[in-house]
């Protein structure tokens, strides 16, 4: 009875431990921390839990009582994890969610979302699937038909004739590898697309597959690659090894010219190849941006290494929400839904404008064309030039 | 009511030949001993006549019916059943259940026939006699517990048990009182014999306790090496030469 | 009133689960098939749901059957079936019987091996048929949108609001399918049939020696097997309103294993206590859940939930193999006979 009597007390205790708790705002994080994305979640929750602290300085500085809560769950990279995490913050109290990171996640919350009418601002989630308009998803990621166009164009003025598009065969490396292809092909070039499963830990096989296909190229053939971190830095190392693939010309989704795949983050025999073969291609975020490498240079002070390129969205997302909830009337993710796209279109953030299309995407499009090569005695994504997606121009700055 | 036949029976495992041009006539009703050393071919007898594998050469005949090569359930079907010179029961269920599953055309056995109740009254049926064959082979008491907790002898009475409630015409037993006290090991054939008489069974028994067996049985094949080497009434292989030598060697003596 | 949502959500997935673990108690506790590639039968469900909702209901929406896997088309399918009660229900409905029927088809057809191949070696062919089968799908755009997945699969109650009822009456109905299924299992296992399930399960070679054909019941509880799965599957798809690749994994299987064998083999009442413990794990032990209850962990729940589910099951399989709840005579009326005559000689 004594035991029941404590156990009790220790029940009334949390209860008003919550109540109180409820003075703060609670925002859903939903980040891969397990699954295919997982190596991707702490470079989002840091970003996150950063912008959140700048947040809250700038609230005490403006003498707001207001704070908020961040509710971290793990999406598994999967469209059930996605709707499990969107379904706990949710009953925790949260309207808005920042993330999920991968389109599968997203599917998965994003009828959840609808139905209870709470927001998503997504950092990413590239699918060509979710660009729907008037629904509670918001993605701060411009598609991949814009970088897929920008490549095309790329790849044209370097004088490439033959590309093979080898490419994650999932929701992301298709939906980059298609548009390219197409753009390629409008441009009077020939692609082919080789996918590879993503979920392998290695890939010999295909690199040696990439190898037989990459013989038959004329001499102005080129390889695109469209990969994430680990698979991208396995397939890079095997092909160092291979004497064809070594003598070809190499292109590189935006996580191939991030500080990811350069050391101290990867060996250094792999970025030498990458500047052996040439290696260039896009990153979605505008050059020069001050705000974006004052970014980089907390998150390296504080985390002692560099951000990935989702990490600068997943950032601007983390701002956008909150300042949406600070001009909101009411906490509903009704109401969020409304201003949302009126604070993007007036932010400039970490990974650039932020203006959404009537599908709530991310509308502009300037990205920073990078190249692999040595500078200073260590190999490094150097910045070469820019495109711009309003004029359509590959700006070199040499 | 059946006779079996076995017309010039051959199995080679390898390079071994395991039965040898064997033939032999168990008449219907007939309680036939099949006696011989270990490895002299008995028990892949009774694998070939049942089915579990077929064999390289000869015929096996349930009555006039050529059952050769015939899988085990389909001979089965035809009245002829085997048991296992290691008992192999159901461990995962109850020695009551491990008798019910021997019974033969049940309607809730096929997955329509559960549909409705009719199978009902007929699992009452098939209860009430197995639980009379447990309490005739002094099981009943152990009727609901699981067939893994049974001690050596009362598995080999359930298999034995699980034989009898298959109401076979043609019954093959291998070993049915190994392992068991002697005194049951007796009560046992005493049971059994009551049994074939009233059935008019058809049973060919291995079985390496001879005194038991000879006190029996109404004739005794011996096997050597797959081959046969005697055939006859009990006493009459007692006395047979051939007997001593297979069992013993020749120079042997009694 | 929160936790009516995370409540209703966890009573969802219960159900689910649970028509999954009877499923695979049918083929492995009852039967000792190893189905291992269970995940494929789920998501036959699941994506049999998206055929047919994709080309049924857009048609039915005006649409072109076409473009299903477009972010339009799905947008046409979520407003229509708020608008027409019938039109979802029916499709749903529909979905939900051709789900159960390609589930049975594909069961006899994967039952194929398990007459060739046993224990461990079928267990690893069917993981493997179901990987195969999702990389397949995943790499083939003409299936089903391939890597993309499908959305708009609309709830069958969209037209009901609020949303928390909405869930609500959802809920109910998946609990209640899976009653029905649980007492469609419970009826054909109690009987002789069952027995020769548990017969071949315990020795094939032996219930083939008293007449049984166990390459028989093997297809049978294979298609009966799958075919709930792919019930299951079709519930799920409807509840999320989106099927794609990444959810049919072989963790699932490894999932509703663990769920099966915490309850206990061949009990299917002890299987709602292993879908309960497992999905309350994975569902309770979280952030948000401790952040409602005002609860600080100094440490990151999103990977220790993962050690609580290890841990759990490893307690379990040293101190308790046989599961929970243990193994128990199937209730045939030969019970009765055996009272009677106890009573009688006692």
């Amino acid at each position: 009875m004594k035991r029941f009597k404590s156990l009790f007390a220790v029940l009334v205790a949390l209860l008003v431990t919550a109540a109180f708790a409820q003075q703060t705002v609670p925002i859903g994080v939903l980040i891969p921390l397990t699954g295919g994305g997982s190596a991707e979640g702490p470079y989002l929750r840091n970003a996150a839990e950063m912008a959140f602290e700048e947040i809250h300085e700038m609230l005490d500085a403006a003498g707001q009582d207001l704070r908020f809560e961040l509710l971290v769950e793990d999406t598994r990279t999967t469209p059930e994890g996605g709707l499990e995490a969107i379904e706990a913050v949710a009953s925790a109290g949260a309207e808005v969610v920042i993330g999920p990171w991968s389109s599968g996640a997203s599917s998965g919350a994003r009828a959840y979302a609808n139905s209870n009418e709470v927001l998503i601002v997504s950092p990413s989630s590239t699918s060509p699937a979710l660009a729907i308009p008037d629904d509670f998803l918001y993605r701060l990621v411009t598609p991949d038909t814009l970088q897929g166009a920008a490549v095309a164009q790329l790849l044209d003025e370097e004088g490439i004739e033959e590309v093979i598009i080898f490419h994650r065969g999932d929701s992301y490396g298709e939906g980059l590898a298609v548009p390219l292809r197409d753009g390629f092909e409008e441009r009077g070039g020939t692609a082919t697309m080789l996918a590879f499963d993503p979920d392998i830990s290695d890939y010999a096989t295909e690199v040696s597959t990439l190898a037989q296909e990459a013989r038959r190229l004329g001499e102005n053939g080129a390889i695109m690659l469209i990969a994430f971190q680990p698979d991208g830095l396995n397939i890079l190392g095997h092909a160092r090894l291979d004497p064809t693939l070594g003598d070809v010309r190499w292109f590189g989704s935006k996580d191939a010219l991030s500080p990811t795949f350069f050391p101290p983050e990867a060996p250094e025999e792999v970025s030498q190849f990458m500047a052996d073969v040439n290696l260039t291609g896009f990153l979605p975020t505008s050059p020069n941006n001050p705000i974006r490498q004052e970014f980089e240079a907390a998150y390296q002070e504080r985390y002692g290494n560099s951000p990935s390129p989702w990490a600068l969205y997943m950032y601007d997302a983390a701002w956008i929400t909150a300042l949406s909830v600070i001009s909101a009337s009411e906490y509903d993710g009704a109401v969020l839904k409304e201003i949302v796209p009126t604070i993007a279109k007036r932010y400039i953030g970490a990974s650039g404008h932020k203006l959404l299309n009537e599908d709530g995407d991310s509308a502009v499009g300037l990205y920073e064309l990078l190249n692999a090569r040595e500078e200073g005695g260590t190999i490094a994504p150097v910045p070469i030039g820019s495109w711009d997606s309003g004029t359509g121009i590959i700006t070199r700055f040499e | 009511m059946q006779s079996l036949e076995l017309k010039n029976l051959s199995k080679r495992f390898g390079g071994i030949k395991a039965v040898d041009n064997v033939s032999f006539k168990v008449e219907a009703g007939q309680f036939v001993g099949l006696i011989g050393p270990n490895g002299s071919g008995k028990s892949t007898i009774f694998n070939v006549v049942a089915g579990s594998f077929p064999p390289d050469g000869g015929k096996v005949l349930l009555g006039d019916r050529d059952i050769t090569g015939a899988s085990s359930d389909v001979s089965f079907k035809r009245g002829l059943v085997r048991s296992f010179q290691i008992p192999r029961l159901f461990f995962g269920m109850s020695v009551l259940e491990n008798v019910l599953a021997a019974a033969r055309s049940q309607r809730g056995e096929r997955m329509t026939g559960t549909v409705g109740r009719v199978w009902r009254d007929q699992e009452r049926e098939l209860a009430e006699r197995a639980l009379e064959l447990l309490e005739f082979l002094n099981l009943g008491h152990v009727a609901r517990n699981r067939a893994s907790d049974l001690s050596g002898g009362q598995m080999k009475l359930l298999e034995l048990a699980r034989s009898l409630m298959a109401n076979p015409t043609v019954l093959l037993l291998d070993e049915p009182a190994a392992g068991v006290v002697p005194t049951l090991a007796h009560e046992i054939f005493e049971r059994l014999v009551a049994y074939q008489r009233d059935h008019n069974l058809t049973l060919v028994v291995i079985e390496h306790r001879l005194e038991v067996l000879f006190g029996a049985a109404d004739r005794v094949l011996v096997m050597n090496n797959g081959r046969l080497v005697a055939d006859g009434e009990p006493g009459a292989v007692a006395k047979d030469p051939a007997v001593k030598e297979a069992y013993f060697g020749s120079e042997a003596v009694v | 009133m929160p936790w009516t949502e995370i409540l209703v959500a966890f009573v969802t997935f219960c159900a689910i689960y649970y028509i999954l673990a009877i499923s695979l108690n049918l083929e492995y506790g009852f039967t000792g098939i190893p189905n291992f590639g269970k995940v494929l039968f789920y998501a036959a469900g699941a994506y049999t749901s998206a055929v047919v909702t994709g080309h049924l209901l857009t048609r039915l929406a005006g649409g072109s059957g076409a473009d299903v896997c477009t972010a339009r088309s799905a947008a046409l399918r979520e407003t229509f079936a708020a608008q027409e009660p019938l039109a979802i229900m029916g499709v749903f409905l529909l979905a939900l019987v051709a789900s159960a029927l390609v589930g049975a088809l594909l069961g006899g057809l994967l039952s194929l091996p398990s007459l060739r191949v046993r224990d461990v070696y079928l267990g690893l062919l069917l993981l493997v048929a179901a990987e195969i089968g999702r990389v397949f799908v995943r790499s083939t755009p003409g299936i089903i949108c391939g890597s993309h997945g499908m959305g708009g699969i609309p709830n069958p109650f969209s037209w009901v609001s609020p949303a928390g009822t909405r869930y609500l009456v959802y809920a109910l109905l998946c609990v209640l399918v899976a009653l029905l299924c649980y007492w469609l299992v419970q009826r054909v296992v109690h009987t002789p049939w069952g027995r020769v399930l548990k017969m071949v399960r315990d020795d094939e070679e032996a219930a083939q020696a008293l007449g049984k054909n166990p390459a028989k019941v093997k297809i049978q509880v294979m298609m009966l097997g799958s075919s709930l799965a792919a019930v299951a599957g079709s519930l799920y798809a409807f509840y999320s309103q989106f099927v794609g690749t990444e959810d049919f994994v072989p963790f699932l299987t490894f999932l509703v294993l663990s769920m099966v064998i915490l309850g206990g083999q061949a009990n299917n009442l002890g299987a709602i206590f292993g879908v309960l413990v497992m999905t309350a794990i994975d569902r309770f032990t979280r952030g948000s859940i401790f952040s409602m209850l005002g609860i600080d962990l100094p440490f990151d729940v999103s990977y220790a939930r993962y050690v609580v589910t290890g841990l759990v099951l490893a307690l379990l399989v040293m101190y308790r193999p046989q599961g929970l709840f243990p193994e128990r005579p199937l209730r045939t009326p030969a019970w009765e006979v055996w009272r009677r005559r106890a009573k009688s000689r006692a």
